[in-house]
């Protein structure tokens, strides 16, 4: 009787202890990248593995705000969850005007896709400005629709800028690091302990703890580069 | 006061922009690759020494003044334009120049009334299930014509209405489905039914576009009637009907009273061409690029060639320009048997790039090279293979003849290259073994490539390279940086290396015994820390992890060097091959010295140092022991001193 009832509170410890919710809910765990290239995913499994596509590159130059579109095909199997990336490019320190980066960000955000991520490199002095573009962009965005961005390593390491950040992750990008890094397996902000970044060119020497997966893919996605990164990070989990 | 002066200086010194990606290094460019060094004198003719790995853009370039065809001027304009504008929309912000409805916006805006618009977005997506792609729907011509017309209507009364609905057409441009209304002046009526025909065709509904185009063509008194049968046949393009929309560009090529779209439509065709017959057009493209006076034709001829080359077409008939750089661009494949069906300049450029000293046609190559004249765009190329293939004494002659000519940086060094491998002697290597560097004079011999480093580094024993360290032929610069080699392989060949020694190392990030090309320079001084561990040495690898040269490799053959001594190379080379990485090297040695020396006063410093170069420097798997090793021997023996107080930590 005695272990009946302590198998029970296990149990019911373990249900009830706190973990993470997970940001993206009814989001596949899995999610290629599709970067600026002809890519036929028609073969993916809709169920398991999302697209995250560039979308959009929206460069900040002179003070001007240009958009370049994502001018290669994309195409996917029917049901397949959609993200759309936006690259933030800033080539100069004189930025434009908030609002107008955020109008051409939050346009990526088309009835078509499910959630919205931005990439960018924030220098120390662009981060304020990154804040208030997130924030910006945020509030031009249907409501139900998850925003997330992407983000170096150092961001989910050493400084704490993107703390309180309105997005629902930070993906740490686990490759292209610099000589001598090693990423981490698990980060310290809630932000970046939920997703991870990396790519099928790089292996990595430990596994993120992360639960969601973006893959990048430095050439177009095959059917076999596919089915063999899912094999790696079935690996993991 | 002091600190606080320094405090703000310090702030006021930390840079406000910091690279938010990378690390991104330097490297050293000594030849060329994709383009030539001087584009601008290439599309004139000064070709140097070709290269295969040219893009093949400047292939057809080189091909045409190789068969003596050549370039004229506008030719020249017409395959190499001034760099393309960034293509991209500006949403928002002041004008940037380069955008595409900069004309339009421009006019517009001046007109006084009228609300300033601040852009225009010419893509837009395509609609299709599961499917994801966007095209730019409005060009800059559409914009142009735009503009032109607001002219010629703001002349002729009041423009606000016709703005209107111009506004109306490039919002369809995007994700617009408005149709101008009727005109309320008819003055301007074929005006407005230009406007409904190209908002119809902005909004995909090319066939009633196509419709409204061949009414207003029909209509003489419109200003559009002569251009409307070009635009129908694009509705047809955009619709996908590629067939018809070539009989259609066809007619309106041949027509007589059409001639101003001639040239239009001739560009259409091909377009429309390499989409329903690529081997075809191809074909008829190669044919094209090789003929004189193409100024009309060879800037859009080129584009399709490129594309279609890059999709890997090949031509339904062979064609002598597409089977040259096929050839030229593998090594020179099947290019001696081309070259005695054809005895002409590429092809000969192509076989001499494939020969090899020895080979049997040598000898009717080298002859019908050494007749290449020197105002010949191949004068150059031929005599590097000359170079080549001749027998040492003569090729030795024939390239220092070359270097006195006037050349490219890339070019000299490729044949100071080739003038260094026949060298007679160490000194005669060593005259030729520095470089310049390209973009700088090439008179500038201040650096050393790969294959100079590596014959240095792995081809001569310790004596030459000590002999090479004060030699006047080499810059300065790299004299010092052997000099520190010399003293580091010395010392990690020695039986019992000298602790003096070992210390200096250790405060010598920079330090290593190898000799390291400029491709890939280090970028801080030899006494600084890297900070991306360019420290010291790597075990069994000459390099950092940046580039690594597996330690079997073979060396360039050194033929100047007297057997023994390359053999007394070869045996210093084995023992270098085995070396731990420098931190575990310095590490081991220091240990074994403070062991042996518990009560030198270096040794604290010493040991310090071990653990400051398991953490900055290249590691390998004892690295961590070495480093517990001298913390533990630090704190343990020398609890006191300020070099403990330094050393909190020991790294694996």
């Amino acid at each position: 009787m005695k272990a009946y009832a302590a198998i029970v509170g296990i149990a019911v410890i373990a249900i009830l202890w706190p973990r993470q919710a997970d940001p993206l809910p009814g989001f596949p765990h899995v999610f290629l990248w599709a970067w600026e290239r002809p890519e036929n995913l028609e073969f993916l499994d809709p169920h398991a593995t999302g697209v995250a596509f560039l979308a959009r590159t929206v460069r900040l130059r002179d003070g001007s705000v240009s958009v370049r579109p994502r001018l290669q095909p994309l195409r996917f199997p029917s049901g397949a969850v959609l993200m759309a990336v936006v690259r933030v490019e800033s080539q100069d320190p004189h930025l434009p005007p908030v609002s107008d980066v955020a109008e051409a960000v939050a346009a990526a955000a088309i009835p078509e896709v499910r959630a919205l991520q931005i990439d960018f490199d924030a220098t120390l002095s662009q981060r304020a400005f990154y804040r208030d573009l997130l924030a910006d962009v945020r509030r031009r965005m249907p409501p139900s629709m998850p925003l997330s961005m992407t983000a170096l390593t150092s961001w989910c390491e050493s400084d704490g800028w993107i703390a309180g950040l309105p997005v629902v992750e930070a993906v740490p990008m686990l490759f292209r690091m610099g000589p001598g890094e090693r990423p981490s397996r698990t980060f310290r902000p809630q932000l970046c302990r939920s997703s991870a970044g990396v790519s099928v060119d790089e292996p990595l020497r430990e596994p993120p703890e992360a639960a969601r997966l973006y893959i990048f893919n430095p050439r177009s996605w095959t059917d076999s580069t596919y089915r063999a990164a899912l094999r790696e990070v079935r690996k993991w989990h | 006061m002091a600190l606080r002066l320094l405090i703000a200086l310090l702030i006021l010194v930390v840079p406000l922009e910091l690279p938010g990606c990378g690390p991104f290094f330097e490297a050293t460019e000594f030849k060329v690759g994709l383009e030539p060094e001087a584009p601008d004198q290439f599309v004139r003719g000064t070709l140097g020494i070709l290269q295969p790995s040219y893009a093949r853009l400047y292939q057809v370039i080189a091909y045409r003044y190789l068969m003596g065809v050549g370039l004229n001027d506008a030719e020249r304009q017409a395959v190499l334009p001034p760099a393309p504008a960034v293509n991209s929309a500006r949403v928002a912000g002041p004008p940037v120049n380069d955008s595409p409805e900069t004309p339009w916006l421009a006019a517009r805006n001046r007109v006084p009334g009228v609300q300033p618009l601040r852009s225009v977005d010419v893509y837009r997506q395509v609609k299709r299930d599961n499917y994801f792609d966007t095209y730019v729907n409005c060009n800059a011509d559409a914009f142009r014509a735009a503009a032109s017309t607001l002219e010629r209507i703001r002349r002729a009364g009041k423009p606000e209405e016709w703005i209107a609905a111009q506004d109306m057409v490039f919002e369809d441009c995007s994700k617009g489905t408005k149709i101008p209304p009727p005109v309320s002046d008819s003055r301007f009526a074929p005006d407005r039914a230009y406007q409904i025909a190209s908002a119809k065709f902005y909004m995909e509904q090319y066939d009633d576009a196509r419709q409204d185009f061949q009414t207003i063509a029909a209509d003489a008194s419109s200003p559009w009637h002569d251009i409307a049968p070009y635009l129908a046949a694009r509705c047809l393009i955009r619709k996908g009907k590629l067939a018809e929309a070539e009989t259609e560009l066809e007619r309106i090529a041949s027509d007589p009273a059409l001639t101003r779209w001639h040239a239009a439509a001739e560009s259409l065709l091909g377009y429309v061409r390499a989409h329903l017959n690529p081997p075809g057009r191809m074909h008829q493209i190669a044919l094209a690029l090789t003929k004189p006076d193409s100024q009309a034709t060879i800037g859009k001829d080129l584009a399709d060639y490129r594309f279609l080359f890059d999709q890997q077409v090949k031509p339904d008939s062979g064609d002598d320009l597409t089977d040259w750089i096929l050839s030229f661009q593998a090594g020179g494949f099947g290019a001696l048997e081309k070259w005695h069906e054809h005895p002409t300049l590429p092809w000969l450029v192509a076989a001499l790039q494939s020969a090899r000293p020895g080979d049997d046609a040598v000898q009717a190559l080298m002859t019908a090279a050494s007749q290449v004249k020197g105002d010949s765009p191949a004068y150059l190329t031929v005599n590097y293979h000359r170079v080549r293939l001749l027998p040492a004494a003569e090729a030795r002659d024939l390239a220092t003849q070359l270097l006195t000519t006037k050349i490219g940086t890339s070019d000299r060094n490729l044949l100071r290259a080739q003038r260094m491998r026949l060298a007679v002697d160490f000194e005669d290597f060593l005259r030729f073994a520095p470089r310049a560097v390209v973009g700088k004079p090439p008179t500038s011999l201040d650096k050393l490539d790969d294959d100079s480093a590596e014959i240095l580094d792995r081809g001569v024993p310790l004596d030459l390279l000590k002999q090479a360290s004060s030699s006047p032929f080499l810059p300065l610069e790299t004299r010092n940086r052997l000099r520190r080699v010399v003293a580091v392989r010395g010392l990690v060949l020695a039986p019992t290396p000298n602790f003096d020694e070992v210390f200096r190392v250790l405060q010598t990030p920079g330090d290593a015994p190898y000799v390291q090309s400029d491709s890939y320079p280090r970028g801080v001084k030899p006494g600084d820390l890297d900070d991306y561990r360019d420290n010291w040495w790597c075990a069994g690898s000459k390099r950092n992890f940046f580039v690594e040269t597996p330690s079997d490799a073979t060396p360039l053959v050194a033929s100047f060097v007297p057997t023994d001594l390359r053999e007394r190379a070869a045996r210093e080379r084995e023992k270098l091959a085995g070396l731990p990485s420098g931190p575990s090297w310095l590490g081991a040695q220091t240990i074994a010295f403070a062991e042996r020396h518990p009560e030198d006063l270096r040794v604290p410093e010493a040991l310090y140092r071990v653990v400051r170069a398991s953490r900055f420097g290249c590691t390998d798997e004892h690295t961590g022991d070495f480093s517990k090793r001298a913390f533990d021997l630090l704190h343990h023996r020398y609890p006191a001193s300020e070099w403990t107080k330094k050393t909190p930590y020991w790294y694996k």
